[in-house]
């Protein structure tokens, strides 16, 4: 081979060399500006997102709960969106979580705020109660979900009934003689609970049952589950515990299981979510007497609407309640 | 375009070349920098929100304290800077939502549009109360609107916690994101200068290829090699122009060497030719000068003879050595010139005379020409050696009748000579053995004069071709025959007629 021929091949060799070199920093400048393309328009949809106007209803309606962190609630919230989407409405959410906070002040903001409708759980303050009377005087049109106000149009269940259910439950559970205890909210108002004892008080009155009430303070789960504990560690403590509420019956379950007395202290609960059915499924709850949460908040939703665009709705509107315990919830796995 | 892209020139395809190179970092450069100056406005609006609900704060304060001194003083200037303020408020609150919306965002501008319109109309409500001196009422509407204030500045500042937070997510990401475009931008950049680095050296290397071929071909060239290839012309720029000027060049000196070589081959052959003549005629002069040994002394003594024949009245032998001065006579002008054809056949009958003398008459010459004769130049010594060829060896043996014929024709181009006679004729083989030699033959001792395949040789050499003399024989009598050309001879000197 001459050493022409040998320069070409080391020419030809470099060149191959070059063209390679180009393609892959080519390959890579255009991966790059790909990158910093994709960057900026990651950056410029997500702040695009953030400020993009989302979809506009036409009404704005005020759902006002006391204790907004109850998961029961929280499913009727998801219900009542759910329905107001639907209804071309927006349904906020507008709970006492702070302490110190009111459903007086809550319910003034509501007022402030214009809004199209309130629906509210009273607590029977008279605050309240002429708060509400206030926003009706201003056309906003007020329904009380299942605490029964005034002549409100309400919607919830018939709590007296619930009472009776719970009353024909610890009959079914408990020979005479047992104690029955029901945990109360320890604040003012809890009309639908107290009505809730009242059925319960009339199932039993005919029957040896010792039954009493229990004041717990909801307004944190320590102050619950400590005044549950003084419950359980009492002298006489109760053969069957009926926790309407469901931090109540979260924060008893809790320490019936710590405090190991599960299948010795019986629980009746009044709503469930995860937590509470995996204790049904457990055994650590006998039975939850309650209604569909979803059902509840779009049927506020539905009947407030109504009100507010006819200004006419049926007052008082009940759902069926339900029973779940394990061998439902067995039926149910097996089908 | 590639075809346009190579019959560009080669400083427009630099031109194009660097142009383009900066082009690319140029467009490099302002996406980049497009992308870092809209980063820099992403992180410039992202508090936009913030500092505008400051100064609705500050406005709502001022109206608060402007109805308090209204309420107070009842003057003109603090009602003038509670509409101002009120102005000022609503300007603000005209681009906020006042529609319901599932945004929790925009559903929260409505709530605060509604509580400070809420709040508005109180301390519209409590000044219109207290210029309509109603106590009661200003004073509810006072206490309300100062409800509705610490609702509405709560609102905001709980508005502007949540767009703060809200805010700092986005200028985190608009900072996280302008360091990454800033890295991968200067990384691009680098990139992007290597890469055109690159693209330059690649494409002058093969702007300059067919120039280093240029070269190379060049330098085989003039180290005389001319057989190689002709370039190929791959683009129409100054080197395309050059390589096909040089494949011309090669081309046309490939060719001119070839021609050289052709004209030395032929000067060659011609030399050759040339000194084969010379070497003939000397061979012929050389034969003469065997024949005349002192041709001088032999004329002027034979014309001595002659005159004293005449003194005696011997006239035949007066006439014989005047032939026989004559033929000495023509030999020794003549030899190695052209001469007449007259001359020539003179010198011819000269010798035919001499030797019927010595032969006492044998033989019977017969002319067969007219006068007078075409003028046309010839070799000298071409007849003489025919006829003498056909008395030694083709009728001198011959018993009876011995014939010799000279005869002259002339046609419309050619002269046609012919020497013949009625001997033993000449075999096939020894003719084309005679027309097929072309070297010079040293005579034998046995040839006398000067050889036939010397005047062969020499007439052919003379006229530039070969079929100028033949020879034709049957077994009785041989003839050779030659043709002049009658425009002239197409010899190459004059030098060289024998």
């Amino acid at each position: 081979m001459t050493s022409r021929e040998t320069q070409k091949e080391k020419q030809q060799k470099k060149r191959n060399l070059i063209g390679a070199l180009i393609v892959i920093i080519g390959a890579l400048c255009v991966t790059l500006m790909v990158m910093i393309l994709s960057v900026q328009y990651q950056v410029t949809r997500q702040l695009g997102d953030a400020s993009k106007a989302a979809a506009l209803r036409s009404r704005h309606y005020a759902l006002l709960l006391t204790d907004g962190e109850d998961s029961f609630w929280s499913r009727v919230c998801e219900g009542a969106d759910a329905q107001a989407a639907e209804l071309d409405a927006v349904v906020e959410r507008m709970a006492t979580e702070e302490i110190g906070d009111t459903l007086a002040k809550q319910l003034y903001l509501a007022i402030a705020r214009n809004v199209d409708g309130i629906i509210i759980r009273p607590d029977g303050s008279n605050e309240v109660s002429e708060l509400m009377h206030e926003a009706r005087e201003k056309g906003i049109p007020v329904i009380t979900v299942m605490n029964e106000w005034n002549g409100y149009p309400y919607v919830g269940v018939n709590s007296y009934d619930m009472g009776k259910k719970y009353g024909e439950h610890v009959i079914k559970l408990a020979e005479n003689g047992a104690q029955v205890v029901m945990l109360l909210p320890e604040k003012q108002g809890a009309a639908n609970e107290k009505k809730i004892f009242f059925g319960l008080m009339d199932t039993l009155k005919s029957t040896s049952y010792r039954l009493r009430s229990y004041s717990v303070n909801l307004e944190d789960t320590f102050s619950a589950e400590l005044d549950i504990q003084t419950l359980l560690n009492e002298e006489n403590p109760p053969d069957i515990l009926i926790c309407p509420n469901t931090n109540t019956a979260l924060s008893a379950y809790r320490i019936v299981v710590d405090s190991n007395k599960v299948g010795k202290v019986k629980l009746l609960v009044g709503s469930v979510d995860e937590t509470i059915l995996d204790a049904i499924d457990k055994g650590g709850v006998d039975t939850a007497i309650t209604l569909d949460a979803e059902l509840l908040g779009k049927n506020c939703v539905r009947i407030m609407d109504e009100l507010a665009t006819t200004g006419r709705t049926g007052n008082f509107t009940v759902l069926e309640l339900q029973e779940i315990n394990r061998e439902k919830r067995e039926g149910e796995a097996t089908e | 375009m590639r075809k346009r892209m190579k019959n560009l020139r080669l400083g427009q395809k630099l031109m194009l070349i660097f142009g383009a190179a900066m082009l690319i970092l140029l467009l490099v450069d302002l996406l980049v920098y497009s992308n870092m100056t809209r980063m820099m406005g992403n992180m410039d609006s992202v508090y936009e929100g913030n500092r505008e609900i400051s100064e609705i704060v500050d406005i709502i304060g001022e109206i608060r304290t402007d109805v308090y001194r209204y309420l107070n003083n009842r003057g003109t200037d603090e009602l003038e800077d509670y509409y101002r303020s009120v102005s000022t408020l609503r300007g603000h609150m005209r681009g906020w939502n006042d529609r319901p919306s599932e945004d929790p965002g925009a559903l929260e501008m409505k709530n605060i549009r509604a509580i400070a319109d809420n709040y508005l109309k109180s301390t519209d409500g409590a000044i219109n109360a207290k210029r309509g001196r109603n106590l009661k009422e200003y004073r509810a509407q006072y206490e309300e609107s100062e409800k509705l204030y610490h609702l509405l500045t709560v609102s905001l500042d709980s508005m502007n916690m949540t767009s703060f937070v809200a805010n700092s997510e986005h200028y985190q990401l608009v900072s996280d994101s302008q360091r990454q475009i800033l890295w991968l931008g200067v990384t691009e950049l680098l990139l992007v200068v290597v890469l055109n680095l690159l693209i330059l050296v690649y494409t002058t290397d093969r702007f300059t290829e067919p120039l280093g071929r240029l070269a190379d071909r060049a330098e085989q060239v003039g180290q005389g090699d001319l057989t190689l290839a002709p370039l190929v012309i791959e683009s129409g720029d100054e080197v395309g122009i050059v390589s096909d000027a040089f494949n011309h060049m090669v081309d046309s000196l490939s060719q001119f060497i070839e021609r050289l070589k052709w004209q030395m081959e032929e000067d060659s052959r011609l030399k050759q030719e040339q000194l084969l003549m010379e070497s003939h005629l000397k061979d012929a002069q050389m034969g003469a000068l065997q024949a005349r040994i002192n041709p001088h002394f032999l004329y002027n003594t034979i014309n001595a003879g002659s005159q004293l024949a005449m003194l005696e009245d011997a006239e035949k032998t007066y006439i014989f050595l005047e032939n026989v001065a004559d033929f000495f006579r023509y030999n020794t002008r003549k030899i190695g010139k052209e001469t007449a054809l007259w001359e020539e056949i003179s010198q011819l009958e000269s010798y035919i005379y001499i030797m019927n003398t010595r032969y006492a008459g044998e033989i019977d010459y017969i002319s067969d020409y007219e006068d007078p004769l075409p003028n046309v130049k010839i070799p000298s010594m071409v007849l003489q050696p025919l006829a003498e060829n056909a008395i030694e060896h083709g009728i001198r043996g011959l018993e009876g009748y011995k014939r010799l014929t000279l005869s002259v024709k002339e046609s419309e181009e050619t002269i046609l000579l012919e020497v013949s006679d009625n001997g033993v004729g000449m075999p096939k083989e020894k003719i084309d053995e005679l027309l097929a030699v072309k070297e010079i033959i040293t005579p034998t001792a046995g040839e006398r004069g000067i050889g036939l395949v010397n005047v062969i040789n020499r007439l052919r050499l003379y006229y530039g071709r070969n079929d100028c003399i033949s020879i034709m024989s049957d077994g009785e009598g041989t003839i050779v025959r030659i043709q002049i050309p009658k425009g002239g001879t197409e010899h190459v000197s004059n030098s060289i007629g024998g």
